[in-house]
């Protein structure tokens, strides 16, 4: 009997232990962050827990250039008690093409805006006048639902402080249920892609540390294979789609032909978000980190000093650079998917020939372009280059590493792709090697030679590359 | 008895999975409950505006000037070159062959003084505004040397980049406030870039075809910053009196100072003579 009762007491003390609150998801800091002193750590986690939340509470900012998701309806009858409203027509789901259990998902904590109708305009409804009416019609009250009801279509809010929300409106305004896609496309990140890319973002899943190539780390905003041009610095939406649709060839990242398009769009737009959010705590990191981390306060005479200049530095100026960082991420984003930013030849492609082959190999090995050295002469992606000795990234300069070889953003060894097996990583379509020769591959020493090489050059070299693999099965070549 | 346990064991266990659905989100499984979203300062507003700018800062007296020299202090050190002259393995009729491609990661001057650091206020003085002047330098490249080796840009204006080699070489530029590039520069080539934000510390950036060439670029958004000549003297003039911080970052040593204080009088040149040891420099 006594045996029992410990049992049970055990058992009965397991949920507690099961349940502790670190198992609240959160986003992790970044390893710069963490060198950041306590005070300026905190006011970073402040900032990014403001602009974008956790993953379990996820925030709108509508600065950002992401499609939140809205859907929404028109209020037909304010009541019957405080904080609730009967939505008029088919209910709130009918902008939308989520029902059922699906649209009770998303509505579950869900920010709502209540905005008068005079704000929206008249045939809101259709599909593609959704983002514009998102933009006219963001000036209203924030609440949260509590809960909605399909069949009666009776949705109650509550206001920050969980209380029932003093609703100010009547019947005909607006009720838009913002950050749909973006929980949407949380879930299917987070059973489809956190496993290696992890919860922030940053590539570590719990898978990644068995992958000898990693998993993207987006923190940076920075994607290796796009077919936007060198100056633009981030992916299209169109490019990250692909990335998920075929997959990364020669990688761990497989394809995901399987899942529907508007899955993967969903998953694209949270992975934006995902990789905003680490840019936004790096440029933060870019301002903070020479004057107040924690080497600073180490060297520093009067730390009490430090810290107030702090204080002070973050109250004067922190609104203003957070305002610029993300005019920043806007800019960025929003480049990324202008049709002008996308490589697209003026001159069709030179049809493979042995000539053009001969051209596109001379020009390989030739001083002006100087792929051999790197990629090797062979195109083995055994060249001098990765002989050398290179600096450490992220430490100071001039500090060596122990190993060989060149390294890419992340601070990875990357090897020149060895261009004899046929494999490539960001597609093996001519225009795909012709975009990775002409933008490069963003974060890595494979440069951008579109700036100043001529078209029909970066032809003649598509064609030699794709000639490479089959070089010894052409007798006499 | 055993019956009596296990009734019990059976309903606690089923509390242990209940107990653990009840935090917010399921880790692996991508099963979420009670999420939430909010709107970022409610909405129809982006981040919380103020800061108090167009505070003009009350600036009484003439501007001062800030003269000096950085300072070796130590015996001249005798870094052997990168490339001796001849010697290249890369492209050996343009690298290194006129003359030796020196280490310019430490260059000590007859008098001592420390060529290319970096001299410049932390932060803008308040309430300024500054234009961007209206020549910015250029960087070159040649005989496999990037020229300037210290390269000072405003933010938010257009610069260029040359090669007036014979070979071509690559730019792979590693910023932390702004967004990293690598442009291919064949013989001849001329690329315009510019960065949007200004940078806290100079940046490294490199040639992946010649892995010695190395240069460092500041970005700024005031004139308060000077790169120090060959015997290490530097000028920064039109300072706002009263006290400022500076930085001095030197690629080796880094940063030399964080912020050093000086207090700069109206209509007059201070002068400072700011002095390392060795050791400062991995020496």
């Amino acid at each position: 009997m006594k045996r029992s009762i410990s049992i049970i007491l055990l058992c009965a003390a397991l949920p507690l232990v099961g349940c502790d609150s670190s198992r609240a998801p959160s986003f992790q800091l970044s390893e710069q962050s963490l060198t950041l002193s306590p005070f300026a750590q905190e006011k970073v986690q402040g900032e990014l827990s403001a602009g974008f939340g956790s993953p379990a509470e996820l925030v709108v900012w509508p600065e950002l250039e992401v499609d939140f998701g809205n859907f929404g309806g028109t209020i037909g009858k304010v009541g019957p008690r405080p904080g609730t409203i009967r939505v008029a027509d088919e209910g709130l789901g009918s902008q939308s093409n989520l029902a059922g259990d699906d649209l009770l998902d998303t509505l579950r904590g869900a920010a709502v805006v209540i905005s008068k109708t005079s704000a929206v305009p008249e045939s809101g409804a259709e599909g593609e006048s959704t983002s514009t009416e998102a933009e006219s019609n963001t000036a209203g009250n924030v609440y949260r639902v509590a809960s909605y009801d399909l069949e009666t279509r009776l949705l109650s809010v509550v206001d920050e402080t969980g209380q029932p929300a003093k609703l100010d409106a009547s019947e005909g305004d607006t009720v838009q249920v913002l950050g749909s896609t973006l929980q949407t496309g949380r879930n299917l990140y987070l059973r489809h892609c956190m496993h290696c890319h992890g919860v922030g973002g940053d590539g570590a899943g719990p898978t990644a540390q068995y992958f000898r190539v990693k998993p993207r780390d987006y923190r940076q905003g920075v994607i290796k294979f796009t077919s936007t041009k060198a100056s633009v610095p981030r992916p299209s939406r169109d490019d990250l789609f692909r990335i998920v649709k075929l997959g990364v060839p020669g990688t761990y990242m497989p394809s995901f032909m399987l899942l529907p398009d508007d899955e993967v769009k969903l998953i694209v737009e949270y992975v934006r978000w995902l990789a905003m959010r680490g840019e936004m705590e790096r440029k933060l990191n870019a301002w903070l980190f020479t004057s107040y981390s924690q080497a600073a306060v180490d060297e520093s005479e009067n730390r009490a000093e430090l810290e107030s200049e702090f204080e002070t530095e973050w109250a004067e100026d922190s609104s203003d650079y957070i305002e610029r960082f993300g005019n920043d991420l806007k800019l960025d984003w929003q480049d990324a998917d202008k049709p002008e930013s996308v490589v697209n030849p003026t001159v069709p492609r030179t049809p493979s020939s042995p000539e053009s082959i001969a051209r596109g190999r001379k020009f390989f090995l030739s001083k002006d372009a100087k792929c051999a050295s790197c990629h090797g002469e062979t195109g083995r992606g055994n060249g001098p280059s990765t002989e050398a000795f290179n600096d450490l990234p992220g430490m100071p300069p001039g500090t060596k590493s122990d190993k060989p070889g060149l390294f890419d953003n992340w601070g990875n060894i990357v090897k020149p792709r060895n261009l004899t097996t046929g494999v490539f990583r960001g597609g093996r379509r001519p225009i795909d090697i012709f975009r990775r020769i002409h933008s490069g591959i963003k974060g890595t020493p494979m440069q951008a030679f579109g700036t100043t090489l001529k078209e029909d050059q970066i032809w003649d070299v598509v064609n030699y590359v794709l000639s490479i693999p089959f070089e010894d099965k052409q007798g006499g070549h | 008895m055993r019956n009596l346990t296990a009734l019990v064991i059976v309903p606690a266990a089923l509390l242990v999975m209940i107990g653990c659905d009840l935090a917010k989100i399921d880790p692996g499984g991508g099963a979420v409950s009670q999420t939430t979203v909010s709107v970022r300062g409610g909405v129809d507003s982006g981040p919380a505006g103020g800061g108090g700018d167009e505070v003009v800062a009350v600036v009484t007296g003439e501007p001062g000037s800030l003269t000096g020299t950085i300072l070796f202090d130590g015996p001249k050190p005798n870094l052997a070159p990168l490339v001796a002259k001849g010697t290249s393995r890369v492209d050996s009729t343009v690298c290194g062959a006129a003359e030796a491609i020196p280490d310019e990661s430490l260059l000590v001057g007859e008098n001592g003084g420390i060529a290319n650091v970096f001299v410049y206020l932390t932060k803008k003085p308040k309430g300024m505004k500054f234009d961007p002047p209206e020549t910015q330098p250029f960087l070159d490249q040649d005989a496999c040397i990037f020229k300037p080796h210290a390269l000072v840009v405003w933010a938010g204006v257009d610069f260029e980049l040359k090669n007036s080699d014979k070979v071509a070489h690559n730019i792979d530029a590693k910023p932390a406030a702004n967004s990293s590039f690598n442009d291919g520069m064949k013989p001849g080539a001329s690329v315009v870039r510019s960065f949007r934000n200004a940078e806290a510390l100079p940046f490294q950036s490199t040639c992946a075809i010649h892995p010695w060439m190395r240069f460092f670029t500041l970005v700024v958004e005031h004139p308060f910053v000077a790169v120090t000549d060959a015997d290490g003297k530097f000028e920064i003039p039109n300072l706002p009196p009263g006290k400022h911080k500076f930085r001095v970052f030197q690629e080796r040593g880094s940063q030399l100072e964080r912020g050093i204080e000086v207090v700069v009088s109206p209509g007059k040149a201070t002068t400072v003579e700011w002095k390392y040891p060795p050791a400062k420099f991995g020496l």
